[in-house]
């Protein structure tokens, strides 16, 4: 069973308040999606130039040891 | 029975388990821990944002004539935020990460400078004699930390615990 179509002169008529909060909320959850991808995006390069650290046991006995070299 | 060492480390963990943003500090801490070895995963609980991870350091006792010991016994403190910012831009007047640390760091400082027996007078001596020591040097993706390196100080008789 095929849907039935829109008619050409119903996408004439004006826009209603419903479909202008409609088309709204489209462009609000796009934008979020676009924000979302721009922060893995961004989270992806970080990761790739970060040099490898040291681990926090690696950092916390350089530490210990120039405490004690005072 | 509890030995000196432990009532004195517990009172440490206890008192910096009370900081309160109720009561001027920046941060609450979610868990206040001891630990033994600093895990690259802060994956005590994920759902925290703030997280202070006590260690053990070396302890020397120093026998006094008085029959008592003093021990000075040093601690080292990781403070640790939940950091989920997507990048760190240089160029930004405002360096997030740092100021977290820093802001953690001041509330731990803060909180033992108003009482430096630590609410446990019974036992602890002073916790700021030998001053402290904090490393910003650190990195670990996703989180801001610091660690502060003091010294515990607390009497035990010497034939006792």
């Amino acid at each position: 069973m095929t849907e039935q179509l829109e008619q050409p002169e119903d996408l004439q008529a004006p826009a209603t308040k419903a479909d202008v909060a409609e088309l709204r909320t489209i462009v609000l959850e796009l934008g979020q999606a676009v924000q979302a991808l721009a922060d893995m995006i961004g989270q992806a390069v970080e990761a790739e130039e970060r040099p490898a650290a040291p681990t926090l046991e690696e950092q916390h006995r350089a530490f210990s040891a120039r405490v004690k070299e005072g | 029975m509890a030995s000196r060492h432990e009532t004195a480390v517990e009172a440490l963990r206890a008192f910096l388990a009370a900081i309160n943003t109720n009561d001027g500090y920046s941060y609450t801490p979610g868990a206040v821990v001891r630990i033994n070895v600093f895990p690259d995963q802060i994956s005590l609980d994920s759902s925290l944002q703030t997280i202070y991870l006590i260690r053990p350091g070396e302890e020397v006792q120093e026998l006094k004539d008085s029959g008592n010991t003093a021990v000075h016994l040093e601690i080292f403190i990781l403070v640790v935020g939940r950091f989920l910012e997507p990048t760190d831009n240089p160029h930004e007047a405002e360096q997030l990460r740092w100021q977290m640390a820093a802001d953690m760091v001041h509330d731990v400082l803060q909180k033992l400078g108003t009482d430096n027996r630590l609410g446990a007078p019974s036992v602890v001596i002073d916790c700021a004699r030998g001053g402290y020591r904090t490393d910003y040097e650190r990195y670990l993706h996703g989180w801001a930390l610091a660690e502060i390196r003091m010294v515990l100080h607390f009497h035990r008789a010497t034939a006792g615990r």
